[in-house]
């Protein structure tokens, strides 16, 4: 007997990459299961700027005719369906990096995740919607339409990765690629209950992903378990001729690693007072998660957490005269394609002096040490929030309202997450419940440089035994 | 920078002109970031290079 539609889609990544892998299902079926969920939900939360469905079609007859012919399998993704944020480029494709400048620009080459992808044998769905040139942390988006929350469209979907959250949020694809400047991936991970992974920068290769800020760039995951997050970063992670900032470090066996358990594990926990006001729904939700950890095994150990703050604006003078030389020409020839948001916080980048840019990016090295001999010293993993307060509605943080209030909530959006991009540590967003509105909690996990199979292992175990309820998005 | 001084440079600068009250927000944010590299610089040697961040992630490693 078949399987029904919403057992499919349900499945996870690892789950249905073996179900195709064995000829339980195909991946035609798979393909068209996703498919028709995506025409059910994109009317509602808008979370794809394209949708390639005959070409997706076609390459999954081809993986299923491939599995008959002679049992081979291209890889461990093997005709599953996925989708990207749409800064992923793909030869001859657009990718328009959720931009009006970018509209109809076709990419001359493939980005090397990308590549990755498809020597796995993955099948990508479409490209994903996201904030203009990734520049906002909300989903607001005024030339392709806002993203909306995948629990309440009338709620935020985070960004800049915001189609990639919502659409595995939603059970339309099994998983989605992001990329993460100052919490591009863990904030709409964070707001659609699902898992997002910021990997070490140097561990996956930004070669051939629009950058938002070369420096701060990651490109990173977002899955529904700890599992999937870890099948997609052991395809995707490694050294990359294409970018000189990947590392030779060799690239661990993540699924297995990930199956490591807890007990002893060193969670460090800051005092929350030195982080600023927590909204009391988020600080339950991390006591929560702490309590569930320990219960795990795991040892809570207080550290001192210094002021962030310093670190935030030090990643946003880097991100402001990236940004400032990227967009020159554009800005100069094309002022009114871009929304007044994005020029004007890309502005102060101009006026900045080069010895302050180039000294910021030198900091990098005495910063990171510095962290890693204090806060990080006696522990394995640091414990913080991923935003201050619940997912706020669309209305409450739109930047174009020019509201006092959408201002204040998201200039602290990304108060615990842009840090972590200058320090380069791998970092993940994992769910933890829902708030009083019926929208996904979260917790944030910070390894030390490369050990992402830690994380990974740590929200596989909290994932498997933690006891808030679970709800799957419903239209 | 105070605000008029961004006011005047605006033009050649941006490319476009833009009110003293923009130039002040301007000036605000930029002292800020400005502040927050100037208050670390003590941390910073000669020899230092913005690629040496990235040896200390892998020296740093923990698989």
């Amino acid at each position: 007997m078949g399987m029904r539609e919403e057992d499919i889609t349900g499945s996870s990544l690892a789950g249905i990459a073996r179900k195709i892998a064995t000829a339980e299902i195909s991946s035609e079926e798979v393909t068209r299961a996703c498919l028709d969920r995506i025409g059910q939900w994109q009317p509602s939360r808008n979370c794809f700027i394209r949708v390639d469905a005959e070409m997706a079609l076609a390459r999954a007859r081809q993986c299923d005719q491939l599995r008959r012919r002679g049992g081979r399998l291209l890889g461990p993704l093997h005709g599953v369906p996925l989708a990207h944020k749409d800064a992923f480029y793909r030869a001859g494709q657009v990718a328009t990096g959720g931009s009006e400048i970018r509209r109809t620009w076709a990419a001359p080459g493939t980005a090397t995740v990308l590549s990755r992808l498809d020597e796995a044998g993955a099948i990508q769905l479409g490209t994903l919607n996201m904030s203009e040139f990734a520049a906002f942390p909300t989903g607001h988006n005024l030339h392709y339409g806002d993203c909306r929350n995948a629990y309440d469209p009338s709620y935020m979907a985070g960004g800049s990765s915001s189609g990639s959250a919502v659409a595995v949020a939603a059970r339309l694809v099994y998983a989605a690629l992001g990329s993460d400047t100052g919490g591009s991936i863990r904030v709409p991970a964070a707001a659609n209950g699902v898992l997002g992974l910021k990997p070490t920068y140097g561990r996956v290769s930004r070669h051939g992903a629009m950058a938002r800020f070369w420096s701060l760039d990651h490109v990173g995951i977002l899955a529904r378990t700890a599992e999937d997050c870890a099948l997609v970063l052991g395809i995707i992670a490694g050294f990359d001729p294409g970018d000189r900032t990947t590392s030779r470090l060799a690239v661990p066996d993540y699924p297995s690693l990930a199956r490591v358990p807890v007990p002893g594990t060193r969670i460090g926990v800051p005092d929350l007072s030195v982080l600023g006001p927590l909204d009391a729904q988020v600080e339950r939700g991390l006591e929560s998660s702490l309590a569930a950890l320990e219960a795990l095994g795991a040892a809570v150990v207080p550290v001192k957490l210094g002021d962030l703050r310093p670190l935030f604006r030090i990643a946003e003078l880097i991100g402001k005269c990236e940004a400032a030389s990227m967009h020159r020409e554009w800005l100069a020839r094309r002022p009114g394609d871009y929304s007044l948001q994005v020029r004007s916080r890309t502005e102060a980048g101009f006026f900045i002096p080069a010895p302050l840019y180039l000294d910021a990016l030198r900091l990098r090295k005495a910063l990171l040490r510095e962290f890693l001999n204090t806060t990080m010293a006696k522990v394995d993993v640091l414990h913080l929030p991923i935003m201050p307060g619940p997912v706020p509605t669309l209305d409450e943080c739109d930047g174009a309202g020019g509201h006092d209030r959408a201002a204040a909530i998201r200039a602290r959006m990304n108060a615990f997450t842009r840090p972590i991009n200058l320090l380069g540590l791998p970092a993940l967003s994992v769910p933890c419940g829902f708030d009083a509105a019926g929208l996904p909690l979260a917790f944030q996990l910070v390894g030390h440089p490369y050990s992402e199979a830690r994380l990974l292992g740590i929200a596989h175990a909290f994932e498997q035994n933690a006891r808030f309820p679970r709800r799957v998005p419903a239209l | 920078m105070d605000a008029p001084t961004l006011q005047m440079l605006a033009p050649r600068v941006l490319g476009h002109d833009i009110t003293l009250e923009r130039a002040r927000e301007l000036g605000e944010e930029i002292h800020l970031l400005c502040d927050a590299v100037a208050g670390q610089l003590h941390l910073l040697a000669y020899d230092d290079e913005p690629d040496d961040f990235l040896k200390i992630l892998e020296e740093n490693g923990h698989a």
